[in-house]
């Protein structure tokens, strides 16, 4: 009787999708906004499902950190070779009469002078191309997986808070390392890699999370990379800079 | 009972930290790309055990193994290329069309791909942003009547050209269609009008046709010509500016025509001798 009551709530579909369709994909996953520091819910926001509840491609993950870590690469190798000239030009000795092979200059790569025939040369660039619908699938299925494991906190909304030390924005009331550690320790968070993304340069969130060294990250949203993302065991990223990177990296 | 399901509701929840916890370890460790997706580059001559190393994979002595050959090369024989004569006549300048079928434009307007209303225009611009034609762009795009009998779209269609088919379709359904000339520069203006906007600080005028051939196609009232819309384009002036100009419709040639009109004297041939006086 239950379940007959609740098949009467269902409403109808709408008939601009085409009727081959009989169940289409949810368009919309729901997403909880939260205060900072205390990470208090207090809001539901829809949001596109491909960012949230996407599928995990291992392979466009793969494709994508790879391709971050080609472009970081510096290039600046650089091998002694034959045109480097560390020896003089003089003729080692003469050409006949030593009973010895001949010979040119000290230059030679065949010598143990540590020079090389073919060597890399700096600059070298070694970046590497990728579609960018491909980035961006990536960059969709990296924020979907965190969510997923419910390791991604939106920080933000407009509603009002009362407590004066809770606020919408992903940033300390102080730029003291104590308010970090408050901070890892209220929400058990030792020894896990923290990714805060802002929506604009947060002065007290970098001074104070400097106290926990390299396991906090504050990121403008600019500057993310997918490999950044994966990386962190919980992610707080403002609600604008989280709508930037939908409109970034939106693709059909 | 309520109390059973809460004990078992703890336990499941705590299996689910238990997962999470282990899932705690990173993925950056787990990523590789799908099997054969990647394949790596051959390194020849780097010893036996390569399986590439003595002859790097070139087999022995000959011209293969030492240089390159080239690849229309038939060991003397005349190569295909050079075997037969040079036939016909290919228009450098003709220009290539994307080719649109309807039953596309029909499966994409069903899938709600198409960001029209019904009796919007369908132009280049809008098939272009909605993917009904992708890649580099070409000269224009062809309407072609593939798919004619499932065809409802309630849309008007302006395009470069469109079969003769096509355009009986489009119409039976008491839309329009328009062909429309655009230059490679006059369709990259309408399909990226920013872009000359950011650079240029303007937008330039679309071109009209300039010659004879596009000039007729495009005021040919069967073909649906867009000058035929509005005559002040271009047709106007050239109905001003027609200069009468002899063309050679009688198969004689100029030099014959202008000795026609040189002189009107005929000479009979069957008389042997000329007087002074007939000249």
């Amino acid at each position: 009787m239950f379940k007959q009551s609740i098949r009467k709530l269902a409403t109808e579909a709408t008939s601009s999708i085409p009727s081959f369709n009989i169940a289409s994909a949810p368009k919309y996953t729901l997403a909880s906004l939260r205060t900072f520091p205390s990470l208090e819910p207090h809001t539901f926001v829809p949001l596109p499902h491909q960012f949230f509840n996407g599928s995990t491609r291992r392979d466009l993950l793969w494709s994508a950190v790879v391709y971050e870590a080609d472009k970081a690469r510096v290039g600046s190798g650089y091998v002694p070779t034959k045109g480097d000239k560390p020896f003089s030009n003089r003729k080692l000795y003469k050409q006949k009469g030593t009973g010895r092979a001949r010979t040119g200059d000290a230059n030679s790569p065949h010598k143990d002078n540590g020079l090389k025939a073919h060597g890399i040369k700096a600059p070298h660039d070694w970046s590497t191309e990728l579609p960018f619908k491909i980035y961006s699938k990536a960059f969709q299925a990296a924020l979907s997986e965190q969510y997923k494991n419910g390791k991604l906190f939106i920080i933000g909304g407009d509603k009002d808070i009362s407590n004066e030390f809770d606020t919408n924005v992903l940033d300390f009331e102080y730029n003291h390392e104590s308010v970090t550690n408050q901070f890892v320790e209220k929400h058990n968070l030792e020894k896990l890699n923290l990714l805060f993304i802002t929506d604009n340069q947060r002065d007290n969130l970098i001074t104070s999370t400097e106290a926990i060294g390299s396991k906090a990250s504050v990121i403008i949203k600019d500057a993310v990379e997918v490999r950044d993302i994966l990386r962190a065991n919980r992610i707080y990223i403002e609600l604008p800079a989280l709508q930037w990177f939908i409109g970034k990296y939106a693709v059909v | 009972m309520f109390s059973i399901g809460q004990t078992l509701k703890t336990k499941v929840m705590n299996g689910v930290n238990l997962l999470t916890s282990i899932r705690n370890i990173g993925y950056m460790g787990y990523l590789k790309p799908n099997d054969g997706a990647v394949v790596g580059y051959k390194r020849l001559g780097r010893g036996q055990a390569s399986g590439l190393g003595k002859t790097s994979g070139r087999g022995q002595k000959g011209q293969k193994a030492r240089g390159k050959v080239p690849r229309w090369m038939e060991g003397g024989q005349t190569p295909y290329h050079l075997r037969f004569p040079i036939i016909g006549f290919k228009r450098p300048h003709k220009k290539e069309y994307h080719q649109l079928n309807l039953d596309r434009i029909q499966e994409f307007w069903n899938t709600n791909r198409i960001p029209l209303k019904e009796g919007g225009l369908l132009d280049i611009k809008v098939m272009r942003e909605c993917g009904l034609i992708t890649g580099s762009i070409k000269d224009g795009v062809k309407i072609l009547g593939n798919g004619a009998e499932e065809y409802n779209v309630p849309l008007n269609i302006e395009a470069s050209r469109a079969s003769d088919k096509a355009i009986q379709i489009i119409e039976k359904l008491n839309h329009t269609f328009v062909a429309r000339y655009f230059t490679k520069l006059g369709l990259r203006a309408h399909l990226n009008p920013d872009l000359f906007l950011l650079k240029k600080g303007y937008v330039p005028l679309q071109a009209r046709p300039t010659h004879r051939r596009d000039i007729e196609f495009y005021s040919n009232p069967e073909k649906r010509g867009y000058l035929l819309q509005d005559t002040s384009l271009l047709l106007d002036h050239l109905k001003a500016n027609t200069t009468k100009t002899t063309r050679k419709s009688d198969g004689k040639s100029a030099l014959a025509q202008q000795l026609e009109t040189a002189s009107n004297k005929k000479y009979n041939s069957e008389v042997k001798f000329v007087s002074f006086a007939d000249l």
